[in-house]
């Protein structure tokens, strides 16, 4: 069930009219009971999968038993695995097997290395695993926030909260369904006959694509933060306007940051991190980012997708520790200049990077050499197979999405938007749903599932 | 916590009121001023909008069979009333009632006739989701539309409410030429009607039926139906309820007997041309397949239908469209005589249409001493030319037929008959005799 559908949208407006009505005290128990009907609406095999893992993690943690925390990942890694890479076995595949296993791998090692107390509450805890904002695609919230921000439901919601959850949501929803569908739109017409297409058409196909994936699960994070913050949950920001970063270790900590954490905690670190020495500091990058792409899928495309991180982010770090840091420059244009160019790179690197994550191998690799072969630089639109009227709309939506992450870059986001002018705000709200109206009609039909509901 | 719920529920009514206020203007804005040639296999809507106000005297409604039936250039051509086939394909009665609701907001609607189709049991397999999606998502958002949309089962169609998520994939596709196009007045160039032609040459018997008793309809049809029948009381609009020809199962025949008692009971004219047949001499395939009538069918059952007019109702014509009705005489003449292949069949249609016929006569059937006559009505006289409508046909020495002086048929020795719409002057075939079937 996804946000953007109407059953999900009347299911939870229902929902939540019984959560804010209802006594403080019972709100923890109808989020056990929303998350519940939320889990099984999407099949009862996945559930009881998710009830057994869960209750043997909860009593593992609460048990302390180092050794059968170690075997319990391993077990439920390998399950993973077997759902992921091995699809021809007919397993059924519980739904945000990947997001939940991560969440339970990350409690049962904090626990294990004492960072916090296991939950006491089993409920609690089942909520944290089961929380339906999360569930399908993330982010992965670790258990102690999660836990502090439920123990915090026996209080009246502001207004504020719900305002600026809902904000949030419908941003993500137009995110989603007016600029992400579009963008998927025209980046798949693209691909589908990228072997007959060459220069311009590949170059815009890549940044189109970029900003579809990114948008595209943005908007899903987005949502869920606007969910979970209209129920009074504070969940953790997944993205941090990542195009803007300056360099890739910079995109790293803006993109997916749920899950680069995660790697960062549970493999960066426990492999020595950058306190053994430059090399084995490199080996540890090019670990991390392998895992990455191999989590994505296991094939050759994702590999070299984590591949081509790594090895960007080593050579990123001998530039920076060899050149950069060497280079002291007090005008502040020229480091402004200097930041740009980094954008601009950091940019260019991910963008053609996610190549790899969009087309198999093969024809990743034909589409980087037709990328190269420039034979004229004017797009026929019907190759594009859209109109003139829909790529202007195209490109007028691609500009809002900058100003909103320039906005989201130099502010604190939706808490910032929450202080500006009464009228500065009402005018967003007007134009978002004069856009919702006028644009929805010509988008609608493209909307497609989330990308990283596959993963 | 009540507060603040009032509040963002507050502030949350006024963002739906302007997306609904945004929606109805867009939905406006959106919906072309002029309206490229409909579907006519389905669409009746977008012709009808296209429609000045108040232009209309006769106002067919129903399913397919009414559309199919009602030939509006064969009811001008005989009455002098402009008429328009507001129809759709599986129209469920309910929405036909919508659909005259939506009628008569712009049109004087004089007289109104309504094929009965929906109320049979037949009518029940086809009028699934799809039919009820065809049939509204055309009509402009309004309370009538609104209300329509409560006998669908899929809820999913609602996204269809406000025109502007159906006409806005029409403004996608606009590009420079067509923007210039739309600024063309088009209109349903049928008025409706949508011509079936004969699918074969075969001719066959339909199986008697009786209607045994009266069998009520479903009652949300049964009550549609007498909603119809009371607006155009309010309205003071004649009704005239028919049931055209086709397969009739006997289950049909006593739902209709139960239209035919209610209306001697309420004083309204009921025509069922099933019990008709014989009298229009009306044959499958030629005059009508298992459900609609082609367009020599049509012909019949709008002749009919409008001698009924002129001798029961008193209707000043409004005398509106009267070029666009010809060309649809005419174009439904063509069609006519272009499609029969049977001798017998266009000996009929020699006395039965308002045609004269230049005859190269070879075989001299007509006259010993004639090569060449004209033929009208059963009447004879030599002649080798004909000109109506400041139009000219001739058969010149060649034997090679001229229209306006341009030759259009190169002579070859054939028995010809060259087939002359009196009221547009235009050929409307040029039938080598030797062809036709003789059985």
């Amino acid at each position: 069930m996804v946000f953007s559908s109407i059953a999900f949208l009347l299911s939870f407006f229902m929902m939540a009219i019984i959560y804010y009505f209802s006594h403080m005290s019972f709100r923890k128990g109808l989020l056990v009971l929303f998350n519940t009907i939320f889990y099984l609406l999407m099949g009862i095999e996945g559930y009881i999968y998710l009830l057994l893992i869960t209750l043997i993690s909860y009593l593992i943690a609460k048990l302390k038993k180092v050794n059968l925390t170690y075997i319990f990942i391993i077990i439920i890694l390998l399950f993973l695995a077997i759902t992921k890479y091995f699809n021809n076995l007919n397993i059924i595949i519980p739904v945000g097997i990947s997001f939940f296993t991560f969440k339970i791998i990350s409690y049962l090692l904090d626990i294990r290395n004492n960072k916090y107390d296991h939950v006491n509450n089993f409920f609690d805890y089942y909520n944290y695993v089961f929380f339906f904002a999360q569930i399908m695609s993330g982010p992965i919230e670790r258990c102690n926030n999660f836990i502090k921000g439920i123990n915090n439901l026996d209080r009246q919601l502001t207004y504020e909260e719900l305002r600026n959850g809902f904000i949030m949501f419908i941003l993500g929803l137009f995110e989603k369904i007016i600029i992400s569908a579009r963008l998927s739109e025209v980046a798949n017409n693209i691909f589908v006959n990228s072997h007959d297409l060459y220069g311009i058409y590949i170059l815009l196909g890549i940044f189109l694509y970029g900003l579809q994936i990114y948008t595209d699960f943005d908007s899903y994070s987005n949502m869920a933060i606007g969910l979970a913050k209209m129920l009074g949950i504070n969940t953790i920001r997944n993205f941090n306007v990542p195009y803007l970063a300056k360099n890739l270790s910079d995109f790293w900590k803006r993109w997916h940051i749920s899950l680069s954490s995660w790697l960062k905690d549970y493999i960066y670190i426990p492999l020595g991190g950058n306190r053994k020495g430059t090399i084995r500091r490199y080996i540890n990058v090019m670990i991390v980012s392998l895992a990455s792409g191999i989590w994505h899928g296991n094939s050759a495309n994702f590999v070299m997708w984590g591949a081509l991180h790594g090895i960007g982010q080593i050579i990123a770090n001998i530039f920076h520790i060899n050149i950069t840091n060497k280079i002291k420059v007090d005008n502040k244009l020229l480091k402004l200049i200097g930041r740009i160019i980094g954008i601009i790179i950091t940019f260019i690197f991910v963008n053609i990077c996610w190549l790899f994550f969009r087309l198999d191998f093969k024809e990743a690799i034909i589409c980087l050499k037709h990328l190269f072969i420039f034979d004229n630089f004017r797009i026929d639109l019907a190759i594009l197979n859209i109109t003139y009227l829909e790529y202007i709309i195209l490109w007028l939506l691609i500009i809002l999405l900058f100003i909103s992450d320039l906005f989201r870059y130099f502010t604190n986001g939706i808490d910032d938007f929450g202080k500006l002018p009464f009228v500065v705000r009402w005018i967003v709200y007007f134009s978002i749903v004069f856009l919702f109206v006028f644009l929805f009609p010509y988008g609608g039909n493209y909307v497609t599932d989330f990308i990283y509901s596959n993963f | 916590m009540f507060k603040t719920i009032f509040k963002a529920g507050f502030k949350l009514t006024i963002l739906i009121g302007f997306a609904i206020c945004v929606a109805l203007l867009a939905s406006k804005l959106s919906r072309p001023y002029t309206y490229e040639q409909a579907d006519n296999t389905k669409n009746k809507v977008d012709g009808f909008y296209a429609l000045k106000d108040n232009t209309i005297d006769v106002l067919g409604i129903g399913t397919s069979h009414i559309y199919s039936a009602l030939n509006p250039g064969i009811l001008a051509y005989y009455t002098g009333l402009s008429s328009y086939d507001f129809a759709g394909q599986c129209q469920p009665m309910e929405i036909t009632y919508t659909y005259l609701k939506e009628a008569l907001k712009t049109q004087d609607i004089k007289l109104v006739i309504l094929d009965i189709f929906a109320l049979s049991d037949e009518a029940s397999s086809c009028q699934v989701n799809g039919a009820y999606r065809a049939n509204i998502q055309d009509l402009k958002a309004s309370k009538e539309k609104l209300a329509a949309y409560k006998n669908i089962y899929d809820h999913n169609l609602l996204e269809n409410f406000f025109d502007i998520s159906l006409y806005s994939n029409r403004l996608a596709d606009l590009d420079i030429p067509t923007m210039q196009k739309i600024l063309t007045y088009n209109q349903d160039k049928y008025f409706g009607y949508t011509p079936v032609l004969p699918y074969s040459d075969i001719i066959w018997e339909r199986p008697p039926f009786v209607a045994s008793e009266a069998t009520k309809p479903i009652e949300r049809r049964w009550q549609a139906f007498v909603n119809i029948v009371n607006t155009c009381k309010e309205n003071n609009i004649y009704l005239l309820v028919i049931k055209t020809p086709y397969y009739i199962s006997q289950e049909d025949a006593n739902i209709y007997r139960n239209v035919w008692d209610y209306c001697e009971d309420n004083d309204i004219n009921y025509i069922d041309f099933n019990y008709l047949m014989d009298e229009l001499n009306y044959q499958y395939e030629l005059d009508g397949d298992l459900w609609h009538a082609t367009v020599p069918g049509s012909y019949k059952i709008t002749k009919y239908l409008a001698e009924f007019i002129n001798n029961n109702y008193e209707i000043v014509a409004s005398n509106n469209y009267q070029e666009e009705y010809k060309n649809i005489y005419t174009e439904s003449l063509q069609m006519i005589f272009k499609t029969n292949k049977h001798y017998y069949r266009l000996r009929e249609y020699m006395d039965y249409f308002d045609v004269s016929i230049l005859i190269y006569d070879r075989d001299h059937w007509f006259s010993e001493n004639q090569d060449y006559l004209v033929y009208r009505k059963g009447s004879v006289y030599p002649d080798r030319y004909l000109s109506f409508n400041n139009h000219n046909v001739e058969i010149k020495e060649d034997r090679s037929v001229y229209f306006d002086n341009e030759k259009v048929y190169e002579a070859n020795n054939e028995f010809l008959m060259i087939i002359v719409d009196e009221l547009s002057g235009n050929i409307l075939d040029i039938v080598n005799v030797d062809n036709l079937i003789r059985e």
